[in-house]
Order: structure tokens, then C-alpha cells, then sequence
């Protein structure tokens, strides 16, 4: 067996998930990076993203990030996330109906400077979601 | 002296506002329940995000933040947090009167921003002395933290663009299922080194690495805290809501219980003596035709 880490990802809510992680590929404002146990000491601001997650057992899992920070330690890393979801928590229609409205506002041509950027998020967002599900 | 009848009716309709009334007191003591343990579920977040703030501010240094720009108070942004539903005893009347003495203290120019439906009710029926600006609805423990985060957002934004220079917040703090305080607590400016304590030492930051720079992830930092802030008081202040109906709907139906026992009493005397008259007037008539 692989040696692992504990991992968890924290939300305002609640936390999301907790485990021994061999492996994590975490979407990093920079670009995606990856923590195996031993990392340094890092904090680093997150996108929206898709986490993938490899524990020790070998399963791998996906999740929908958006925003947040992770920080590693040599005890534990921890991701505190504006919204986390793991695969089977999102529900695809929902995350649709969020594309559509985010592409009408998009074209919509009246929209001012503060709408359209925060219509160009939830694009994101909603993008992101749909990744996670493998689409 | 008041009918058998009309005593029984009485009763009959106390009993069914006490169920009602113990009906209210039970599914507020669960909605308490639930609500403390999504504040108990939050804390992780609330905790991990101190500590990092403390660790990052610590390697940041000074940092120049919209949000912690400290402003002469021109205009004040008080944020009232009231209940949607009523029947619960004082709360809402309480912190208004609170708010209404926080507010007549302040200086300057104050905008006030109501969040649920008593305290729009109450300050929006009050316009000529207050200055609402805006109106929130429906925000309790039920809501999503997206949902808590527009309040959070209006709020961050409003200090941002110096719509005003500072923003409280007035809710109900929770003390315990049985009391509830009036605070109203200064959010923005945010002041950095009044949080982000409970470092739990022993590493030293210089040996983080920070990506980007720690003074971008500070930037980042500051608003998650403020937004978790936020959401804690509206949880908080939802939980204060529902001690303070438990506590109303008990002593409602404990009222009840009184009332059903003080009219048990009265419709026994009542009954009691129009059975003596009654006797009474057999016995009178017997007696006058023995007389005969």
C-alpha cells in the first residue's frame, strides 16, 4: 500500500469529505498542481476547478471546486472551498438550466460590467460541474 | 352566572390552542436542534480559516484591502437581522428597540439594511425616521451559504465602492436555548488582527511556500472570512429565533394548562350549584304540596 496523507475538504457548510489520500491534483489559481504525502509546506489560493482525488485504498474520485484555498501541512492538508461537490452530488439538470441562463445573460446585450462578469462565473461554474460528471 | 354549556365550549378551545401551542414548542426545539448542529458543523471551516489567516497575515505583512480600510464614518450601514414568523415571544421586539438605541447613537449618516420579513416590516413602516436601502428575505439556517452570500456580498460591495464607511450587524446572539442577547457587532472595516488567533504554533511561516504570493492569497483570505462571519450570525441569529419560540410556545401552553384547570373549576362550581337550585326547587315544590 501506497503511504498517504490525511486529507479533508472543509466548506462553510459543513465538511465535505475526509480521508487518507494518496494523491490530490488541486486546481491552484496558477494552474492545476498535485500533493503526494511528504509536500512541503503550501498555501495556495484555488480556482474553480475539478479536484481529483486518488486515496490510498485506489479509488479515484472527482470534485467540483469552485474558489477557496488549500493548505498543506505535514500532518494534514486541508481545502477550505467556497463549494465543493463531489460527482455524485451534483444534479446535471440543475447545472443545464444554469448554463442556458448564463449564456442568455451573455448575450443579452444590456448587461453591464458587474452582471456579465459574474454571468462569466457562473459559466464557469457551471462548465466546471458538468466536467466533474465526465461530459 | 355564565352557562354550563358556554364553560364547556371554553375549555374545548383552550385544549386545542395548548395542542397546537405544544405542537409549536416541539418542532422548535427540533429546527434548534438542527440549527446548532449545522453551526457545529461550520466551526472546522470557521477555525481552519482563522488559523490561516493568522499564518498567512503573518508572512504578508501589511496588507492594503478594500475591506480593511478604515474610513471616517460618514455613513453607517446598520444591518438588522429580525425572523420571518411571528410567535416568538420577544425576539423581534427586543432587538428593535436595541437597534432603534444603536442607531439613535450613531453618527452620521445611517442606512439601514433589513434582512427578513419583522424587520422589513418594522423599519420599512418607519421611513420617515429611517433610511432603508435595501431588503432581504427568507435568510435563516434553512438557506444555502450561496444564499447567505448575497447579503454577505451586498454588504462587502457597498463597503468597496464607499457607499458607506461602515457596516454592523444587529442580531440576536445566541446565549443558550433559553436566553438570547441583542448585539450589534462591527463588521466592516474589517479589522485583521482582531482575528486569526488560535495558531496552534510550533511551525514557523517562513517554511510555507505561498502560491501565489501570501499577500494576493490574504487578499482572497479577507473575504471569506468576512462572507463566514456573516453566515455564523445569520445561523446564530436563526437559533436565538427558535429558543425564543420554544420558550414562548412553553410558557403559551403552559397559560393554557392554568386556563383549562381555572375553568375546570369554575364549570364544576357552575355545575355544582345549578344542580343545588335545582334540588332545591324539587325539594321546595314537594315540601308545598306536603304543606297542602
Amino acid at each position: 500500500m501506497a503511504t498517504g496523507f490525511d486529507f479533508e475538504i472543509l466548506t462553510r457548510e459543513r465538511s465535505v469529505l475526509s480521508i487518507q489520500a494518496e494523491e490530490i491534483i488541486a486546481p491552484g489559481v496558477d494552474g492545476y498542481l498535485g500533493v503526494l504525502a511528504g509536500h512541503a509546506p503550501l498555501v495556495t489560493a484555488l480556482d474553480v476547478g475539478v479536484l481529483t482525488l486518488r486515496s490510498v485504498d485506489g479509488d479515484e474520485e472527482l470534485l467540483a471546486i469552485s474558489g477557496g484555498f488549500m493548505e498543506v501541512r505535514p500532518e494534514k492538508t486541508v481545502i477550505l472551498a467556497e463549494t465543493a461537490e463531489r460527482a455524485e452530488e451534483i444534479d446535471r439538470a440543475r447545472v443545464e438550466r444554469a448554463l442556458r441562463r448564463a449564456e442568455e445573460r451573455l448575450s443579452a446585450e444590456d448587461y453591464s460590467e458587474i452582471d456579465s462578469e459574474r454571468a462569466r462565473r457562473a459559466l464557469a461554474r457551471a462548465f466546471n460541474r458538468l466536467k466533474t460528471l465526465g461530459s | 352566572m355564565v352557562s354550563v354549556r358556554i364553560i364547556r365550549r371554553k375549555i374545548r378551545t383552550v385544549r386545542n390552542i395548548r395542542q397546537i401551542t405544544d405542537a409549536m414548542k416541539r418542532v422548535a426545539a427540533a429546527r434548534l436542534q438542527r440549527a446548532q448542529q449545522r453551526v457545529a458543523a461550520g466551526r472546522p471551516y470557521a477555525e481552519k480559516l482563522a488559523q490561516a489567516l493568522h499564518r498567512v497575515g503573518a508572512a504578508a505583512g501589511e496588507v492594503d484591502h478594500p475591506l480593511l480600510k478604515v474610513r471616517e464614518p460618514e455613513s453607517v450601514c446598520v444591518v438588522v437581522v429580525g425572523s420571518d414568523r411571528g410567535l416568538c415571544g420577544s425576539y423581534n421586539g427586543n432587538l428593535f428597540r436595541f437597534a432603534e438605541r444603536f442607531i439613535g447613537g450613531l453618527e452620521g449618516d445611517v442606512r439601514i439594511v433589513t434582512v427578513n420579513r419583522k424587520a422589513n416590516d418594522f423599519f420599512l413602516k418607519r421611513q420617515d425616521r429611517y433610511n432603508v436601502i435595501h431588503t432581504f428575505e427568507g435568510l435563516s439556517d434553512q438557506s444555502s451559504a450561496a444564499e447567505i452570500s448575497e447579503l454577505s456580498t451586498f454588504l462587502r460591495e457597498l463597503y468597496e465602492t464607499e457607499e458607506v464607511d461602515e457596516v454592523h450587524l444587529c442580531y440576536q446572539q445566541f446565549v443558550s436555548a433559553v436566553s438570547q442577547r441583542p448585539t450589534a457587532q462591527k463588521f466592516l472595516p474589517f479589522a485583521a488582527e482582531s482575528h486569526g488567533d488560535g495558531d496552534e504554533g510550533g511551525d514557523t511561516e517562513s517554511e510555507y511556500i505561498f502560491e501565489p504570493d501570501p499577500r494576493t492569497i490574504m487578499l482572497e483570505l479577507i473575504p471569506m472570512y468576512v462572507d463566514t462571519e456573516i453566515y455564523h450570525a445569520i445561523l446564530e441569529a436563526a437559533a436565538s429565533e427558535y429558543g425564543a419560540r420554544m420558550m414562548a410556545m412553553t410558557n403559551a401552553t403552559q397559560s393554557a394548562t392554568d386556563m383549562i384547570d381555572d375553568l375546570t373549576l369554575t364549570y364544576n362550581k357552575v355545575r355544582q350549584a345549578s344542580i343545588t337550585t335545582e334540588l332545591l326547587e324539587i325539594v321546595a315544590g314537594a315540601e308545598a304540596l306536603v304543606d297542602k
